[in-house]
This record gives structure tokens, C-alpha cells and sequence, in this order.
């Protein structure tokens, strides 16, 4: 069975490892299997032959491999050097692009870290209850219209910056249900997002927690 | 065990490398540097410390994985070493048009190769000199459309960079250097005969030979063939001479 998705590059270094010196046969059945290159295989396998030709390369004498090395060699040690620095320094930008991107991308949803009894204080903290919150965490309120003093007291809570609490509120409204159970026989849908009053007002929050929270 | 090849062979199986190459992986991968060092001065290949060229490539890409620039150096030089030698040996002055810029460019194409981590070094982890041929003819072909300045009338002593050449080494040079000076059509009806041993001609319209190849008739073959025999002769019977 052939290999058709092979580059040239791929069949010739193939080709050159099969055999020192290439025979018709050989030439053949490359270019039966990769008639596409059948022509580069020809002339490869010319060359190839005429290097058959060449001398065998002598071990190397114990005096010439403890001499320092050649201008040839230290000019590529150079190259090599920048050629790696290059490389670590494009890796370092693709990574902060890519860390960037990703931020950009799915901010970090700062509600992720909490575990039930965290979320529980969290919402106690923050003069609210879990329904409030989860809204919250799952992008439902319109951010615009949640009073700044609410977002300061939530993001200190959390531990982060009000732009990251922010970032991840601006963010689509959560589509993943997958990792919930629900009890209906349908799938829930999404609901649209609520402005901060509307979420407020349907939490369940008592009435005192309710004006406290909209007077901010 | 070595980290599996990534490569595919032309029938879509992965490359592996030879028995002998990973059994010598095995037991240098986990040297400290200054053993490494002291087995890169081995220059028997016959020696049991000797680290092949197959082997350094691995352990270059190891310490590379690793992010151990120490190792890398010390390797990267003993391989470029190596790699120099070899296109001193084959590629010639005088061997070539432009065999310095030739020889400079593949060293500066394995170089980039492996400052690359290009993924084709797993074909110099299997068989190194072969895959290296493969580097420095694709850099002979870039170089082509210049015409040879070797000649049958004119031939002079090419620098030898210290490499010390025996006397039929030498001759063996030569006459590659005069294959390469025979006109296109007279060399490439030799070597498809004489070294890749093609029929000249079939009655089996289905065969290649070498007629059909060149698309010209059998008789025209055997009379490029037989010219450049003639040349290839008068070469050897004047340097003999």
C-alpha cells in the first residue's frame, strides 16, 4: 500500500534511505507509487547515483578532533545560536498572544473556584441569596445595569479585579446545561438576560435585601 | 526506549530506527555531559564508545526537549563537525561549480533543521548519511543551472582543506567530476545504464528503459553510451598518464 500523502521532500529522503546506490527497480516503484513526482524522482535518483560515486566518508583522526573547530562550524554555531534565540523569543510572543487570546477568548469565570459552601458565603456576603448570584455566574443580569458598588462588592469578595468580574459578566450568557441535571422533560432553554432590578426583584430575596440592593 | 519516530515510510508505516541506534540511545541518553564530551572525541566507528551520527541527532533533540542548552552546544558542534567533514569529502572542490557555497549552504540547511526541531531529522535518526545525501543533492540541484567550469582541457588541483585523499579516492573523485562534464544527454544515458542498470531497449512496449526515458531510439542510446565510455577512458588514460 502507498503512502500518496507524502511530500517530495518525504519520498526523496525515503527514496535516499532504501538503498546506498538506486537501481531501476527501485526507480520504478517510486515512480509508480508517486507518478506526481516521478520526473524530481528521476533526477534525484541521477544525483543519487553520481554521489554512489563519491568517496566514503574516512573515520575522523584523533588530532583533527581535538582541534578547534573549523570557520565553517563556528559561523554555523553562530547561526544556530541566533536561529534559537529567534525561536525561543517568536515562542515567547506566540504564548503571550495565545494566553492573550485565550483571555479574550473565555475570560476566567471567577465563580468557577467556589465550591458550594463558598459560593453559600459568598452570596451572605454580599447582602444577596444563591438565586442572585447564580444569575451572576451564569451572565443572566445585563452588566450595564448592575450598580457599580454591587460589582466592587462582588469582585472583593471573589478576590479579583472589578475588570476581570466585568470581562466575565460581558461575556454571552452561559450555553452549557450539560453538566447540570434537571428534573423537566425538556431541555431548559436559555433565558434572556435580566437588568439588574428585574434579576433582583425575581431572586426570592426578602423585600428589606431588595430595596438595600437597589438603592446602591 | 527513545521517544517513536514520527516520519511515515511510503507504505504509511512509521519510521523506526535501527536496533542498533536505539540500543545506543539507550545507553547515552542518561550520560552526564562530560561523558558525552569524552565519547564525541572517539573517532573510531568501530569503537564501542563511539556515538554515531544517528545517536548524536537523537540526544541533540533530547536536550533540546529537555531545554538543556549545555548539551545542545556540545552536540550541535559535534555534528556540524561531522557534517563538514562529509561535504569536504563529497562535495569537492573542483568536484562542483561552487562546491564552497554549496558545501556552506546545506550546512546552513541541516542547521536550520535543527534549530528547528524540523520533524524530517527523524529520517537522519535512521539512517544519517543516507538522509544527509538527500540534503546536500537537493542543495547540488539549486545550484545546477551553472555551467561546470571542470573540462577535459583543463583541469586544475583543487584545494583540499586538509582532507588527506589516497590516491584512488582521489581518481574516484575525478572521475565523478568528469561524468558531471559530459554533455546532459551523454551523461544521463550512462548513469541510467551503467548505475542504475536500465535495459537500453525493450520489445516490451510497457517497460521503461532507457529509450523510452529519454524518448529517443535504442541505436541512439548505445551511441551516447559508447561516447562518453570513450571520454571517460581518455580521462582516466591521461591522469594515468
Amino acid at each position: 500500500m502507498s503512502n500518496p500523502q507524502l511530500s517530495l521532500n518525504d519520498v526523496l529522503y525515503s527514496f535516499a534511505l532504501e538503498q546506498p546506490k538506486p537501481t531501476a527497480e527501485l526507480i520504478d516503484e517510486y515512480q509508480d507509487r508517486f507518478p506526481q513526482y516521478a520526473d524530481a524522482i528521476a533526477e534525484f535518483a541521477l544525483e543519487l547515483a553520481l554521489d554512489a560515486l563519491r568517496p566514503d566518508v574516512p573515520d575522523l583522526d584523533a588530532e583533527t578532533a581535538a582541534a578547534p573547530p573549523s570557520a565553517e562550524v563556528m559561523r554555523s554555531i553562530s547561526h544556530f545560536q541566533n536561529a534559537r534565540y529567534h525561536a525561543t523569543k517568536e515562542r515567547a510572543s506566540a504564548d503571550a498572544s495565545s494566553a492573550s487570546n485565550a483571555q479574550r477568548a473565555s475570560p476566567i469565570n471567577p465563580f468557577n473556584a467556589l465550591d458550594v459552601s463558598q459560593f453559600r458565603r459568598l452570596a451572605s456576603d454580599v447582602d444577596a441569596n444563591l438565586v442572585l448570584v447564580a444569575k451572576l455566574r451564569d451572565r443572566q443580569i445585563v452588566p450595564e445595569t448592575i450598580p457599580a458598588a454591587f460589582s466592587q462588592r462582588v469582585a472583593a469578595r471573589l478576590g479579583v479585579p472589578v475588570d476581570v468580574l466585568f470581562a466575565h459578566l460581558s461575556e454571552k450568557p452561559r450555553q452549557d446545561f450539560q453538566r447540570v441535571y434537571y428534573k423537566a422533560i425538556d431541555k431548559p432553554t436559555r433565558q434572556p438576560q435580566e437588568t439588574f432590578e428585574v434579576a433582583v426583584r425575581t431572586s426570592g430575596l426578602s423585600s428589606e435585601q431588595q430595596e438595600r440592593l437597589l438603592e446602591l | 526506549m527513545a521517544k517513536p519516530l514520527t516520519k511515515k515510510t511510503k507504505d504509511g508505516a512509521t519510521y523506526t530506527r535501527p536496533t542498533e541506534v536505539e540500543a545506543a540511545i539507550d545507553g547515552a541518553i542518561d550520560q552526564p555531559l562530560e561523558v558525552i564530551r569524552q565519547r564525541l572525541q572517539v573517532t573510531s566507528m568501530t569503537h564501542s564508545d563511539y556515538l554515531t551520527t544517528e545517536c548524536t541527532v537523537h540526544l541533540f533533540r533530547d536536550a533540546v526537549a529537555r531545554g538543556d542548552e549545555d548539551r545542545q552546544n556540545v552536540l550541535f558542534e559535534a555534528l556540524m563537525r561531522r557534517v563538514e567533514r562529509v561535504l569536504l569529502y563529497k562535495i569537492r572542490d573542483g568536484d562542483l561549480p561552487a562546491a564552497a557555497a554549496i558545501r556552506g549552504a546545506a550546512m546552513d540547511k541541516f542547521t536550520d533543521l535543527l534549530a528547528a526541531g524540523n520533524a524530517s531529522l527523524d529520517f537522519y535518526e535512521v539512517r544519517f548519511n543516507r538522509a544527509f545525501a538527500h540534503l546536500y543533492i537537493s542543495i547540488i540541484r539549486t545550484f545546477k543551472e551553472q555551467p561546470p567550469h571542470v573540462s577535459f582541457e583543463d583541469r586544475s588541483e583543487p584545494p583540499n582543506h586538509g582532507v588527506a585523499m589516497s590516491d584512488a579516492v582521489a581518481l574516484r573523485t575525478d572521475l565523478l567530476a568528469a561524468i558531471r562534464a559530459l554533455p546532459p544527454e551523454e551523461r544521463r544515458a550512462f548513469v541510467l545504464v551503467e548505475q542504475h542498470g536500465y535495459d537500453v531497449e525493450s520489445k516490451d512496449p510497457g517497460k521503461r528503459t532507457v529509450a523510452t526515458l529519454c524518448g529517443v531510439s535504442g541505436r541512439t542510446i548505445r551511441d551516447r553510451v559508447a561516447r562518453a565510455k570513450k571520454k571517460l577512458a581518455q580521462f582516466i588514460e591521461d591522469v594515468n598518464a
